[in-house]
């Protein structure tokens, strides 16, 4: 059986029980609980970053009409390449590196993924998969909702 | 306000957003994937377990187990501090009452595998698999990190101002013997109708 004929049968399998899941009034009052967590994070989420973004502005309007621009550009040129880019730099050669790594771990594992599965299924043909993208990551399927 | 400290303000600015967004999507899909792959571990200790043919592919017990860490697996990135208290509030009774039900009991499936060893190491996969998803569970969530904090620091407070209340209480005390003493000393009446006797005796 292909990887996509078995993706299809659990997809299918996967609707029909959910719909049958959903006639449940506990499990519909359960997902509802669940779409409700998701909104409460999300608005938490938005709420920082309006927070933030409140506090940037509060700033640039407390710095209108008391500094010039130029006040301003020599002071940014002053603070972040003399004193700050050090650490900017570091951050950014850290950051870069933890990319590097896990894209070398994705790739490493869709060629590690494929040898193991198909070494397994010559023990056990009926070998049953996570249902996870060959690379380790979520099926797209799966990720509705994902918080 | 200087350029120096807008500079300053905009940069303490800067990283606040960088750790929101860092807690809200690198750390959340950094620890699915750790998740996943002690599940994946284990999912392959209990396959070498029979590939070793010490229980059938075909066994139930092996199916069921296979199955639950395959679920696992696939749903880790669903499992959150805020569907595990939305499925215990809903779902709570269902569960229990699904469970006592021999077919859906895993842990009582487990305990009726003849080999003792295959049993033994059954059982630690799936216990294994349990603390796996509640330390994924601890460790994804930001907001029970700060009911984990403020936990120990509320005992800690509640315990404190116990402590110093029995302290005022024994030192009220104290000095209300010291003065009922010293009243007792002054007073013209015989000593057994004295107060302090009388508290002494009950």
């Amino acid at each position: 059986m292909t990887e996509d004929k078995r993706r299809s049968e659990q997809l299918n399998h996967d609707t029909g029980l959910k719909k049958s899941l959903e006639q449940d009034p506990s499990i519909r009052k359960f997902f509802l609980w669940i779409e409700l967590i998701g909104f409460f994070n999300r608005f938490i989420r938005y709420l920082t970053w309006l927070g933030l973004a409140y506090f940037g502005y509060v700033s640039v309007d407390a710095l209108a009409g008391e500094t010039t621009y130029l006040e301003v550009f020599n002071s940014v040129t002053v603070e972040l390449l003399s004193k700050s880019l050090p650490w900017w730099a570091v951050t950014t050669v850290f950051a870069l590196w933890a990319i590097l790594e896990r894209s070398l771990r994705k790739r490493k594992t869709k060629k590690l993924t494929k040898r193991i599965e198909r070494l397994e299924t010559k023990l056990d043909p009926q070998r049953t998969s996570s249902g996870l993208l060959s690379t380790g990551d979520t099926h797209p399927n799966d990720e509705r909702s994902e918080e | 306000m200087t350029a120096h400290v807008f500079i300053l303000v905009i940069e303490t600015l800067v990283c606040a957003a960088l750790l929101v967004w860092f807690f809200s999507m690198p750390w959340q899909s950094l620890w699915t994937a750790v998740s996943r792959q002690h599940l994946f571990e284990l999912r392959d200790r209990l396959f070498d377990i029979a590939a070793d043919e010490r229980i059938e592919f075909s066994n139930p017990v092996y199916c069921r187990l296979r199955e639950y860490l395959n679920g696992c697996i696939r749903f880790t990135h669903k499992i959150t501090f805020g569907s595990f208290v939305a499925g215990v509030v809903c779902l709570g009774s269902q569960i229990r009452k699904k469970y006592a039900l021999p077919e859906y009991n895993l842990p009582e499936a487990i305990e009726n595998v003849a080999d003792e060893k295959v049993r033994q190491e059954m059982r630690d996969i799936f216990l294994k698999s349990v603390f796996v998803l509640l330390r994924h569970t601890v460790i994804r969530s930001p907001f029970l990190w700060l009911l984990l904090c403020l936990y120990p620091l509320i005992v800690a407070f509640l315990f404190v101002s116990n402590k110093v209340s029995d302290m005022a209480d024994r030192i009220i005390s104290h000095f209300k013997w010291l003065i009922l003493a010293q009243v007792d000393l002054d007073s013209p009446l015989p000593p057994r109708s004295r107060r302090a006797s009388q508290l002494l005796t009950g």
